[in-house]
């Protein structure tokens, strides 16, 4: 094999390897004293307990970023125009995340030798840069690199560049603007969507969790596209956005186009769409909305990308409710997401990466939790998957495949938090499975039950 | 040479143009960029966690904002938000921005339920004397407008007025009359609610 074989080889082995940490890994959330710095606010201006957005947090964030009071390079221009304005300090935090994992029952052991160590210490789970604040006068940014004990590599994490401006419409304050990201509804403001949902923003990278979910669910898209989209937030209560989506991948190896050495590469742009209706009364939020992705996308991984694709459609609707004290706060976030996938390309497969043409695949969250005094919280929560069998698609392997071809999981969520200070959280977190991976014993037909998985996990989060 | 020449053109440019941004300016460019993100372009702020501004008396902002800038105003949302964006402003600033509120068109407010607003008004005009609640009438006037550093409070969010009565109530609120403590002690959450849908909907 001539030394380009072997690199394609290594780069499929690599999506191959990345694709399954992604089944592990969960989307991580995160809020930044960076904006604390720029703004001089104090974390609870924006945050419940972080990463949980207030009515402001999300004013905030839909305004770019850019609000300020620290002193500025300024320069004006003879017509009194801005032409620079920057802050003498850069709006730069950084994030430090420890845990500790234990599942009920150890996960085979690679070498097929017996189990492994249970217990897994990360040291760092999580480490994170950041550059969150405003660029220019409309324009602000949150860009995170993080570097991760699983991946073992620095590489960029949620990203949101955004302009924004204010406009009235029927004398009413609208704030529009464009944003440039990387992760279908990290752009979005409430906490109900997938990419900040809570409760449970943060969990473990070392347990396994269910490995079927909608798209917009799990985190097969999150860095590994660039999308742009447009929005306006009227009257602080109606916001619109429309948006598209097109495959850019991170560690690829080149910068060429992408080839058929990639897996899953979309095909064109895939539209985004999003709108939600909040009400606000005294000390209460309430808001309930619609999002959304359509996508087509070449399989790749050794076939060409061209021809027949597999498209999906994620049909999503959330709400969230939010009740704001000086002592106690409480909220509640639910989404629940409608796929429809046809998978042409992969059905039509000479040899078939799926039993049907069509699938279904339907997934469910619900959270609540309650802090007092920002400091002492407890969270609780339900998710569901559920969806269309199919033996090849939701095959057997070992911890991450079905036995059944059922893509079905389910379980309860609990956490316990401490926040000594705001910008620090201490975490308990348990997750009972009643079913994985579509059953609830030997699921993965390798004798792994389900509640095998059940998970222990202690987190250490430092915002600084 | 050249290139130090036009630097130096610049910084002069720089210089000549600084005091052409004065208080009218940054007023505008505090109002327009900062100040309305939460109290809305004019001071009519659409969320009840923010005040309104419009038509308010100066002098109140002018105390306010001197309050929030010494930190005498301790109310959670004062310490979250105000002690920060009051921090770097200086007098001829927070004159000038009282200046621009007050001189808004007046703050709309939105009728309540009419039980309520019928409580309130008697609160409002005749205080509660078997409670020790003084008539807010007595400062605040028959129109609720208010007039020097007492506030006015016609057609203000009620939920921020019942915010605020609580935290005269529990003193959290630091840099209020002494009088207002005293009556916050002796009155209940539906006084204030009351009392604040009447003034709310004048």
């Amino acid at each position: 094999m001539d030394a380009r074989k072997w690199t394609r080889v290594l780069f499929a082995l690599a999506a191959i390897l990345s694709s399954l940490i992604g089944m592990f890994a969960t989307q991580p959330a995160y809020a930044v004293p960076s904006f604390g710095r720029q703004t001089g606010f104090a974390c609870e201006a924006c945050h419940t307990a972080f990463p949980e957005l207030t009515p402001f947090g999300r004013r905030f964030k839909l305004n770019g970023y850019v609000l300020d009071n620290l002193p500025q390079v300024q320069t004006i221009t003879p017509e009194n125009k801005e032409a620079l304005l920057l802050n003498w300090i850069p709006p730069l935090s950084v994030m430090f995340q420890a845990s500790y994992t234990k599942t009920k029952t150890a996960l085979p052991d690679s070498s097929g030798a017996g189990l492994a160590q249970n217990g897994q210490v990360l040291f760092p789970e999580q480490m994170s840069l950041f550059y969150a604040g405003r660029i220019a006068p409309n324009l602000g940014a949150f860009i995170q690199a993080t570097y991760s004990s699983d991946s073992g590599n620095i590489a960029l994490d949620n990203t949101d560049i955004r302009y924004a401006n204010h406009l009235s419409i029927a004398s009413k304050d609208t704030i529009f603007g464009v944003t440039a990201n990387n992760n279908p509804t990290v752009q979005d403001a409430w906490n109900s969507t997938a990419a900040w949902q809570v409760p449970f923003s943060q969990q473990s990278s070392a347990a396994p969790s269910p490995s079927f979910q909608p798209l917009l669910f799990n985190a097969g898209l999150a860095q590994q596209v660039a999308g742009l989209s447009a929005y306006a937030f009227w009257n602080d209560s109606l916001y619109a956005e429309i948006g598209a989506y097109r495959s850019a991948p991170q560690g690829t190896g080149t910068v060429g186009p992408l080839d058929s050495v990639q897996s899953d590469v979309i095909d064109g742009v895939a539209p985004y769409w999003r709108l939600a209706y909040e009400h606000g009364w005294g000390r209460n939020a309430l808001s309930v909305g619609t999002y959304g992705l359509a996508i087509r996308l070449f399989p790749g991984a050794g076939a060409p990308l061209s021809g027949p694709t597999n498209r999906f459609t994620d049909t999503a609707l959330d709400a969230q409710y939010q009740y704001l004290g000086d002592d106690n706060i409480f909220s509640v976030q639910t989404t629940w997401v409608h796929e429809k996938q046809s998978l042409d390309a992969s059905f039509n497969a000479a040899t078939p990466l799926s039993a049907n043409a069509s699938n279904t695949l339907n997934g469910f969250r619900i959270g609540g939790s309650y802090y007092y005094q920002r400091r002492y919280g407890a969270g609780l929560g339900f998710f569901t998957t559920s969806g269309s069998t199919d033996a090849i698609r939701y095959a057997p392997a070992s911890v991450t495949g079905s036995a059944t071809g059922s893509p079905d999981s389910r379980g309860w969520m609990a956490e316990l938090d401490y926040l000594p200070w705001q910008n620090v959280k201490f975490a308990l977190q348990y997750t009972a499975y009643t079913k994985f991976n579509g059953a609830s014993t030997n699921y993965d037909g390798s004798g792994r039950n389900a509640s095998d998985n059940n998970t222990i996990y202690l987190l250490a989060w430092f915002n600084f | 040479m050249k290139s130090a020449l036009y630097v130096a053109g610049i910084a002069a440019a720089l210089l000549l143009y600084q005091p052409i941004a004065g208080h009218a300016e940054k007023t505008a460019e505090l109002t327009g960029r900062t100040c309305a993100l939460c109290h809305g372009p004019k001071g009519e702020s659409a969320s009840s966690a923010f005040p309104k501004l419009a038509g308010q008396n100066a002098a109140y902002i002018d105390a306010q904002l001197k309050g929030f800038r010494t930190q005498t105003r301790g109310d959670p949302g004062a310490q979250a938000y105000m002690w920060a964006m009051a921090s770097r402003l200086d007098d001829a600033t927070i004159a000038a921005l009282a200046a621009y509120y007050a001189a808004q068109k007046p703050m709309v407010g939105m009728s309540a339920d009419a039980t309520l607003t019928v409580e309130g008004k008697k609160i409002y005009e005749q205080g509660v004397p078997e409670a020790k609640i003084s008539a807010c009438v007595a400062c605040h006037g028959p129109d609720a407008k208010g007039q020097d550093t007492i506030p006015r409070l016609a057609g203000q969010h009620a939920a921020y007025l019942v915010k605020q009565l609580a935290y005269f109530k529990s003193q959290l609120r630091g840099n209020a009359p002494i009088m207002h403590a005293a009556i916050g002690e002796e009155m209940t959450l539906h006084q204030m609610e009351a009392v604040a849908a009447y003034v709310a909907s004048k």
